[in-house]
């Protein structure tokens, strides 16, 4: 299976100037979990690893660490480097705390892996859009300021390496984990190859345990693996690929398409992002699983949810549990006045927005979001004393109203989830103001029965018909379907596969 | 186990399909050679887009009550119409005469190899065909890991030739593969206009300008592709099939992109085949266009009446 020259994620790497880094990246040009040279690499990584006798169990770990690692020198061997310095340097600044000759310095060591993770992360993803903001205020008050922009090469992933080092700190320092001995392994929390470009974002007690158990090969384990991995490839190369080639073009220049084609594309971009980002995290998993790993699952038939609230227990489950455990808890949760919480919540929504991309769209997402909550939060507390209006929405009909105006607002605030404010402000008002103009590129047909599709298939999969088929099914019944999967998922791929969109975070 | 011997088997039982069908590997081929009617046509067209829009067969019929056919398909020019001649004769369809459109702009070789490569990639083409595209300019490393992809994942490979079967509206146009499909029983496509604003035909005209000014430019016309259209006159001299040679109407504002002195070796290179050569650049006025190249039904009309008057006795 191969996909047609995914584009890399912005800013592109240039090619590495060693010659082996170069014959690295030529073997893997792309860190895309559905191209031919990434399942030669995995095959080849999981064949060394499964071949390694179980009770050299280290050797294994070892090996997965230089192949991740090689996994992500093919892209950048510098910034490979960066990740692997980084890593050093918090399993030293955990081991420290752990010694008990060090007490006093506990919160010292703490602040300095935090603020070192912090930093890396602000230097190479934040300081071009700070400097930026900088200058344009600047510009806009009359001066004219000196400096100009970095343009550093962002390093994929490393919002996602950045959170599970920190949390490992925190955790260590909470005492709630021990420091991790084993430099292989701890090198292996971070690095692990399936959740390193775009999580699942995973916790250290959780995976460390996992790497120290020796594997045993399990049939049934490669069985799930092959499944996740193919629901994966089925929803990125036959859905959010598909659903870009509606919303890509009308997102690019919103004011030359009519009304109905920019809600129409908000609608396919909402599929899409799902379909993505969800299809990564699905593949993730499935690499893990035939590696006998098992990552945090990530979500949950979010677009079902009948509220904002359930939307995020359900949306990037360990990104939302991450922002809930480090950020929302310590800032207060919700143990103060109602004040005190709806201000935790925005700024937990705030920061998560900013975590995903350093733009002020990102800050709005974000702010949405945390204005969603805030006004579920009131709408709930105020149905408390109503409990006929309950009822009404608790009912079937009600539940379905619930779910219709939760993904609605979703949808909407998606707008914003792209680096361009402007844009996105054009896109709002195209849909809020008749306007003509172009229909989309493609019949709309297509966009409907794909739609139509997805939300078919998270009702079957709710309502637990999928499950209750599935386990009926003969083997060769499910190879069959697993062999459909794979045919159908190549055959409405379109014909140019897009760059997953949370690699870019 | 079962997923792997499926997946082998899918791909196995469509791969083999595809070499023996046409239709499913090269629809733009396949499906104008179900609707040819009799193995035996007195007037076979090969050509490009100008001549599916141009050549109106079934009128052909009608007035000079001889049968006609167009196979006309789009993107192509002498190294397709080669291969389609090849397939042709393969499948034992011998016209009493045929026509073979000269579109200047795909004479145009040049060292990333002839204009055509873009179109006529290696999943459309059979093992044996992929040697004759390599003669004339084809670079191998492009042309033949499409065509092993085509066979060993034909799913993959042969997607849009298959969506654009089953539901065309989920592709672009230019994916669909579907322009013989909806061509009429004779092969002639009913131009999708009959009229123009004045604006559509500016932004028509400008798109045309972008498309063909820059290789109209730089081109030179006595290149392999030109050799493609001598082993295609010596193909038909050897099965007796009588050639001629024909350069379609064009509008003056679509004339106006060639470079000077370039028609004048465009018509050089193809006097020097020595077939009869009909040039119908100036049968057809401005209006007859849509946009300088392609005509509307009138232009089609004009032109096929015209064109049997001087192919048929």
């Amino acid at each position: 299976m191969q996909t047609p020259q995914p584009v890399l994620p912005p800013p592109e790497a240039p090619p590495p100037d060693l010659a082996y880094f170069r014959g690295l990246h030529e073997l893997l040009p792309a860190p895309f979990f559905n191209t031919q040279a990434f399942l030669v690499f995995f095959a080849a990584v999981a064949l060394v690893y499964w071949l390694t006798p179980r009770r050299w169990n280290t050797v294994r770990v070892w090996w997965l660490v230089v192949a991740s690692f090689h996994f992500y020198a093919a892209w950048s061997y510098e910034l490979a480097f960066l990740v692997l310095g980084t890593t050093v340097a918090d399993y030293t600044f955990a081991r420290l705390m752990d010694d008990d000759r060090l007490k006093r310095l506990r919160l010292l060591l703490l602040l300095t892996s935090v603020g070192m993770n912090l930093g890396v992360l602000c230097y190479f993803k934040y300081c071009d859009f700070f400097l930026g903001s900088i200058n344009t205020a600047l510009t806009k008050a009359g001066y004219n300021p000196a400096f100009a922009a970095l343009t550093v090469m962002i390093p994929f992933g490393i919002s996602f390496y950045t959170f599970e080092a920190i949390s490992y700190a925190v955790d260590v320092y909470r005492r709630k984990i021990r420091a991790e001995r084993s430099l292989p392994h701890f090198v292996l929390f971070i690095l692990f190859f399936p959740h390193l470009v775009a999580g699942p974002i995973v916790r250290a007690g959780d995976f460390l345990r996992q790497a120290h158990r020796p594997k045993r090969w399990n049939w049934l384990r490669v069985q799930a693996g092959v499944q996740l991995f193919l629901l994966g490839v089925f929803k990125k190369m036959a859905i959010a690929d598909r659903m870009a080639q509606f919303c890509d073009p009308v997102l690019a220049a919103p004011t030359e398409f009519n009304t109905s084609a920019v809600w129409l594309a908000v609608l396919a971009y909402a599929v899409r992002i799902y379909a993505d980002f969800s299809g990564y995290s699905d593949m993730a998993l499935g690499l893990a699983h035939l590696l006998g790993y098992r990552l945090t699952v990530n979500f949950n038939l979010p677009y079902l949810s009948a509220n904002v609230s359930e939307f995020w227990r359900r949306w990037h489950i360990s990104l939302s549990s991450w922002l809930r455990d480090y950020l929302f808890i310590p800032l207060g949760g919700s143990r103060g006045n109602s004040f005190a919480t709806s201000r935790n919540l925005m700024l937990t929504m705030l920061l998560g927005g900013l975590w995903h991309g350093a733009a002020w769209s990102y800050v709005i997402w974000g702010g949405l979001h945390g204005l969603f909550l805030i006004a579920h939060r009131q709408f709930r507390g105020w149905c408390e004393s109503r409990p006929r209006l309950t009822a009404v929405l608790e009912s079937v009909p009600g539940t379905g109203v619930r779910i219709l105006v939760t993904f609605v607002c979703v949808s909407l605030a998606w707008v914003f989830f792209r680096p361009d404010v402007q844009g996105s402000l054009d896109i709002l008002a195209r849909m809020f103001a008749y306007s003509p103009g172009k229909p989309l590129l493609l019949s709309n047909r297509s966009l409907w029965w794909t739609v139509g599709f997805v939300f078919a298939c998270m009702w079957l999969w709710r309502w637990g018909v999928v499950q209750r088929v599935w386990a009926k099914l003969p083997p060769t019944a499910m190879g069959g379907g697993y062999a459909a999967c794979l045919t159908a998922a190549m055959l409405l791929a379109p014909p140019v596969g897009k760059t997953f969109i949370y690699f870019t975070f | 186990m079962a997923f792997a011997l499926l997946v082998v088997a899918l791909n196995l039982a469509f791969g083999l399909a595809a070499e023996v069908n046409p239709r499913l590997r090269d629809p733009a081929y396949g499906d104008k050679l179900a609707k040819l009617q009799t193995k035996t046509p007195d007037v076979l067209m090969l050509g490009s887009s100008r001549t599916l829009l141009g050549f109106h067969a079934g009128r052909a019929e009608e007035t000079t009550g001889r049968t006609a056919f167009n196979f006309g398909t789009p993107a192509t020019g002498p190294i397709t119409h080669l291969v389609y001649l090849n397939r042709l004769l393969k499948h034992g369809v011998r016209p009493k005469h045929l026509l073979v459109e000269v579109l200047p702009s795909m004479l145009a070789d040049g060292s990333g190899g002839p204009i055509e490569q873009a179109f006529l990639s290696g999943e459309r083409l059979t093992a044996d065909e992929l040697d004759t595209v390599e003669r004339f300019g084809f670079d191998p490393a492009v042309v033949r890991p499409a065509w092993r992809e085509a066979v060993f994942a034909p799913w993959w490979k042969l997607r849009f030739q298959v969506l654009g079967r089953l539901s065309p509206s989920w592709l672009p146009w230019h994916l669909r593969y579907d322009w013989s499909r909806t061509a009429d029983a004779r092969g002639w496509a009913t131009p999708p206009r009959q009229e123009t604003t004045a604006e559509e035909r500016t932004e028509q005209l400008a798109k045309v300008r972008t498309e063909y000014a820059g290789t109209l430019a730089a081109m030179d016309p006595d290149g392999r592709p030109l050799e493609a259209l001598r082993e295609l006159i010596a193909v038909c001299r050897t099965n007796d099939i009588p050639v001629s040679l024909v350069l379609m109407p064009e509008a003056d504002t679509f004339r106006a992109l060639y470079p000077p002195g370039l028609e004048e070796r465009v018509m050089k290179c193809v006097q020097s085949l020595g077939v009869p050569l009909i040039d119908a650049r100036r049968w057809l006025d401005e209006s007859d266009f849509y946009d300088g190249h392609h005509p509307f039904t009138r232009g089609a009309e004009t032109f096929t009446d015209r064109l049997m008057r001087e192919v048929l006795p």
